[in-house]
């Protein structure tokens, strides 16, 4: 089944340009209209949500195997379907304890996952990159290079330090007065907070400039319908 | 006696001198002597110990200030008067006698206060047997009065039987608060001897020096018997028509100017027995340390105590506390358990209507007049008795209990926020801000090209082409697309020039995402690429969508290790790897590339993460959101690099375009986007230059307005 | 209800007992163990569908329940389901790559959430010019001037290139890569060792996540 352009282009182009328009009119206040889209939106989200779920991942992996070889099929997906099954009864009330089996799987099976992912991918290779540029044994490079490597290693270390300092938590206990840090972490964390700040600028800077990208998409939007109903008159 | 010693240096004085020849200090006070057989001495104390007593003090409950200005009314006391007879007392003991005096015995002033009720009350109202029920109740052992009222029945009413109206001198009172409080036995023993019937008058002894015992300061005595207990006693006594009050006993200075036996083994005695101490004069151990009377910031018992009174000192300190605290006014819950008992035990002397009432100063009661008496009323929060609280309250104090009433319930209910005059002019400039940039926007796209494309040669595009360029021909491409629709033009810029050197190679892509919008995003960003770049790409013949992955880190643990088994089908359900394209694909590692498309710098991480070990290096490209770019770059520069290349954002997208020398869609939004972020650019600083010069001109306004608050 | 072997102490066993499972398997080579967590990971990847699953027909109970108890949001929750049985059935019964479908995403999903960015972007900028009013301090002036600047050394200012701004090897890029990258690699190291001290929390049963 399919559709003409033409026809659907207008008519989707000016259900667009009305959703756009109302969205921004979003910005002098919440009103009756914008919640009706907002709420359509998230509706029509959660059927895709349940659509791709069953396509991509329950139909092939739990019903597929039965279809295909009802005897194996069914060994095969024991335990899943009971996991499932359990994890049903997070619904209710009153046996929602019984889907705490599946949660402390699911719990167990994803921060295993996060540990060794953040072990392997992350800790490990970061830190050999702090390390790096100091590596001497770089013998490639020209001495004026490496001079420029080591210096911007350097900094990249102090900058790297002084910013985990500032999420060092650690305090000892006062005789008078809550606890507080030691002064030399204190003071290495005031600093790790200009680095910090220019990294969340750098990255909230990238925001805007998604943003404008996305303005400049919507008024391109509006006007290339504007042009299309001219050339359709 | 014919000489007056200074009150501030101490020194003796010819009696007929106003002032001090030593010091020049006043000798006599300036005010007219207090009438007859009153203690100066009151005054004297209580001036010495504390502020003075102001009618209008507002902080004080009224109850507090009635006691006090009994005691100040009452400030009689010359010493001269008395003579050579003057009980041999030191100066503070005689103060806290005179207290003890006035407030166990019945002054005419206490007369002059009784209400009307009280006087009919005393008229008719009590018969005889009621009296004498009344008095039983009162001197029973086994009703719960507080301690410091449950001495020996005898002892007390031979004080209120033995003191006048001019000497009102008081047995050791010390007995009350030590009661039941952890003496050695030998003080027990005595104590008990004592309570057996001992009478001091009877021993004919002098007044042991109590003035060592000095833990208490005045305000502590007159706390110690609150003016309503007093008055209980004070109107029994009345109702029984005893006319104590005016009898005085003659022998009186005979039994307080000698020690009682009991007295005499009291640890730390022996230093006192033997010496003649003298009228007026300080003790002793005091002399050479404070002249008498002579304010002093030490207190008596920090200045040298025996080391057995220190020990008692500490002894009854936390019992005192407990005492004090138990010491406040009396509440209507006593009196309400008691209504049924006796009528005149029911009414406080604080609630004495009272003309002169303090106004509050300072608090949330600000301007409020005498709200302090009402606090037992109406921090209980609930309604008394309608009889009871007709017998109780005044009128006038019943108002002030309702007012307060009101102000706690106001104080407790929401208050709706008045719309703030500051909400239109903050909508008005962002809609400022939004019509600034949707018209520079406009403008752009109207009038362009006027702006330059980039011209810098960009090494992570440069490494991005170079991996392209090394694909082999028809390539298979992992495209794992995490991006929502807000960000698609921005991917589509960035990705444009990117997917069409890929697609001229005749590529064929395989699509994931770990979102749900990402498995909708991926199908039309390849459609308009495809559309843009003038290519035909269509579902099947030119990629695959797996779909959607769910489980975050672990769908892409899983996917990493066995994408074939995690996501056998496409998204419309097709076997995916049976494709003729995907037959020999079988892992990550069989990918000619994997290109990750996102515009969420935890899914980037979390992709590097867990696709880390499945392929190399060299095989795994980024093309991001400006946002991300930060994020990636510490695993992009990194030695070894984790990405084979990182391009974010229209810049990069453009660069790509440029150098590849194909135009495409992020050249076609450039000179707009470039048009718009100076736009931007100008609003921030703009706005924010505006609001902080705001900012330092309101705040110290606010300052100011802090300060008297 | 009884307390039953579904309480924590059985479920901080299935947690230990799976992830330790997990773990291993990523950093030991070992056939079974491999084959092991791949299962465990499978299973993982079918609950969690499951759960959204379950999630979503929360979302529809709760809305199901508004739109006949609540008269005056009842129209927004059919609005609701509007949309719910609109992409569940074009996209089911034509398909996600239909033109259709395709035309719903085109026009109806993309232009909500693309003009609901600009209305966050608008916000952020204002956001952005009252910082410094809310709070004057040098880390928020840090903030401000990097964000200004990096959007200028991004666009050619009207078609003119300075050198201090623009270009890789600008002395305002060499800072912001060498200063931007210290920064967020000290962020990302501190985000790694925060999860994986979690993980091991939450493994070892200090932590429930999952219920007591």
């Amino acid at each position: 089944m399919t559709f003409e352009l033409p026809f659907l282009e207008l008519l989707g182009g000016a259900v667009g340009v009305l959703l756009t328009l109302l969205v921004f009119s979003y910005l002098l206040g919440d009103h009756f209209l914008v919640r009706l889209i907002f709420y359509g939106y998230v509706g029509l989200m959660a059927g895709y949500a349940v659509l791709l779920s069953f396509n991509s991942v329950i139909y092939p992996l739990l019903f597929q195997p039965l279809l295909r070889d009802p005897v194996g099929g069914a060994i095969q997906i024991a335990v899943p379907l009971v996991l499932s099954g359990l994890l049903l009864f997070k619904v209710s009330t009153r046996f929602s304890i019984l889907g705490n089996l599946s949660l402390a799987f699911l719990v167990g099976v994803g921060l295993a996952a996060l540990i060794g992912g953040a072990i392997q991918g992350t800790l490990v290779p970061q830190i050999s990159a702090v390390i790096s540029p100091f590596d001497l044994a770089q013998a490639s490079l020209a001495a004026q290079d490496r001079i420029s490597v080591i210096v911007q290693g350097f900094l990249i270390l102090f900058g790297t330090v002084v910013t985990l300092s500032y999420f060092h938590y650690g305090a000892r206990p006062r005789a008078s007065g809550p606890p507080r840090r030691l002064e030399w972490i204190e003071t290495l964390g005031w600093m790790g907070q200009f680095f910090i700040a220019i990294a969340l600028g750098l990255i909230f800077a990238g925001l805007l400039k998604a943003g404008f990208v996305a303005l400049v998409e919507r008024a391109r939007t509006l006007l290339d319908f504007v042009n299309l109903i001219q050339q359709g008159f | 006696m014919d000489t007056q010693r200074c009150p501030m240096c101490g020194q003796a004085n010819p009696p007929h001198l106003e002032v001090c020849q030593y010091c020049q200090a006043r000798l006599k006070p300036l005010w007219s002597e207090p009438p007859e057989g009153k203690s100066s001495a009151i005054e004297e104390g209580i001036t010495k110990n504390k502020a003075p007593i102001q009618a209008d003090e507002p902080l004080l409950p009224d109850w507090l200030l009635s006691s006090r200005s009994q005691m100040t009314e009452g400030e009689a006391f010359n010493p001269e008067e008395l003579g050579e007879e003057t009980p041999i007392l030191p100066e503070g003991t005689q103060d806290r006698e005179d207290i003890l005096n006035e407030i166990f015995s019945g002054g005419a002033s206490a007369e002059e206060d009784v209400p009307e009720w009280l006087r009919s009350l005393r008229a008719g109202r009590m018969s005889d047997e009621e009296r004498q029920s009344q008095s039983d109740r009162f001197s029973e052992p086994e009703e719960p009065i507080p301690f410091w009222l449950d001495f020996d029945q005898g002892e007390a009413k031979d004080v209120s039987t033995e003191v006048s109206s001019e000497q009102r001198e008081v047995p050791p009172f010390t007995e009350v608060p030590f009661e039941e409080i952890g003496f050695d036995q030998e003080w027990l023993e005595l104590q008990s001897g004592a309570a057996q019937g001992l009478d001091l008058r009877e021993t004919g002894q002098a007044v042991p020096p109590f003035e060592g015992i000095e833990p208490f300061d005045l305000e502590e005595v007159s706390t110690l018997f609150p003016p309503d207990k007093y008055d209980e006693e004070k109107e029994t006594e009345i109702a029984e028509g005893k006319e104590t009050l005016t009898a005085l006993p003659t022998e009186e200075g005979d039994w307080m100017s000698e020690i009682p036996p009991w007295l005499e083994t009291l640890p730390g005695q022996e230093w006192v027995e033997g010496e003649t101490v003298e009228p007026e004069m300080p003790p002793e151990f005091l002399q050479g340390v404070v002249p008498p009377f002579v304010e002093t910031d030490e207190t008596l018992s920090e200045i040298e105590f025996p080391a057995w009174l220190a020990d008692v000192e500490r002894t009854i300190e936390p019992e005192l506390d407990t005492v004090i605290e138990g010491l406040t006014p009396p509440t209507d819950e006593v009196l309400i358990e008691e209504k049924d008992q006796e009528v005149s035990r029911q009414e406080p002397q604080e609630i004495l209507p009272k003309e002169e009432i303090p106004i509050e100063v300072v608090g949330p009661l600000h301007g409020l007049r005498g709200v302090l008496p009402a606090e037992p009323l109406v921090a209980e929060q609930k309604k008394p008795a309608k009889a009871l609280s007709e017998l109780l309250v005044t009128e006038k104090q019943r108002a002030q209990a309702e007012l307060f009433l009101k102000l706690i319930e106001e104080e407790g209910k929401p208050k709706p926020i008045p719309p703030t005059k500051r909400a239109k002019p903050h909508t008005l400039w962002k809609v400022l801000i939004f019509l600034s940039l949707f018209a520079a926007a406009m403008v752009g796209l109207i009038l362009r090209p006027f702006s330059s494309v980039p011209q810098e040669l960009s090494v992570a595009v440069l490494d991005a082409m170079q991996a392209v360029n090394q694909l082999p021909a028809q390539p298979t491409i992992l495209l794992i697309v995490d991006i929502e629709g807000g960000d698609f033009a921005e991917m589509q810029a960035t990705t444009q020039a990117l997917l069409d050197q890929m697609m001229s190679r005749g590529a064929f892509f395989v699509l994931v995402s770990a979102n749900q919008n990402g498995a909708l995003q991926a199908d039309r960003l390849l459609r308009q690429v495809s559309q843009v770049s003038g290519h035909s790409y269509q579902p099947g013949s030119g990629w695959l969508n797996l779909g959607y992955l769910p489980g975050g880190v672990t769908g892409m643990q899983a996917f990493a290790q066995s994408m074939t088994d995690i996501l056998p089908n496409s998204v419309d359900g097709e076997a995916a790897w049976e494709a003729e394209r995907l037959q020999k694909i079988r892992s990550l590692a069989d990918f000619d590339l994997v290109l990750v498309i996102t515009e969420d710098s935890t899914r980037a991480r979390q992709w590097i993460e867990q696709l880390k070990g499945g392929l190399a290096e060299t095989r795994l490209m980024f093309a991001v959101s400006a946002q991300v770019e930060p994020v990636l770059l510490p695993y992009y520069q990194a030695d070894p690099r984790q990405v084979q290349s990182v391009i974010a954002g229209i810049r990069d997208g453009a660069i790509y375009e440029t150098q590849s020398a194909r135009p495409g869609w992020a050249m076609q939004l450039w000179d707009t986007y470039t048009l718009v972020a100076l736009t931007g650019v100008v609003l921030i600083s703009l706005g924010a230059f505006i609001y902080l010069l705001l900012g330092l001109l309101v705040r110290p306004k606010a300052k100011v307005e802090e300060k008297p608050a | 209800m009884k307390r039953s072997f579904l309480h924590s102490p059985f479920s901080t066993f299935v947690t230990l007992v799976t992830g330790l499972i997990v773990l291993l398997g990523y950093f030991i080579d070992f056939e079974m163990l491999r084959e092991l967590r791949f299962r465990f990971l499978q299973w993982g990847v079918i609950l969690a569908a499951v759960a959204l699953m379950l999630g979503v027909f929360n979302l529809l109970r709760v809305h199901w329940s508004r739109l006949r108890e609540s008269p005056a949001k009842a129209v927004y929750s059919f609005m609701f389901f509007v949309g719910f049985v609109l992409s569940l059935s074009v996209g089911g019964l034509l398909g996600i790559q239909n033109s259709l479908n395709r035309a719903l995403v085109d026009y109806v999903i993309v232009p909500i959430e693309a003009s609901l960015f600009v209305v966050i972007l608008v916000t952020l900028i204002y956001a952005l010019t009252r910082l410094l009013q809310n709070r004057l301090s040098v880390f928020n002036f840090v903030f401000l001037a990097t964000i200004i600047l990096s959007l200028l050394s991004s666009i050619p200012l009207l078609g003119i290139e300075i050198p201090f701004l623009h270009g890789r090897d600008s002395l305002l890029s060499l800072a912001f890569r060498v200063l931007g990258t210290a920064g967020v690699r000290g962020l990302l190291l501190g985000v790694a060792l925060g999860s994986v001290i979690t993980g091991i929390r939450v493994l070892f049963g200090l932590d429930r996540p999952y219920g007591e």
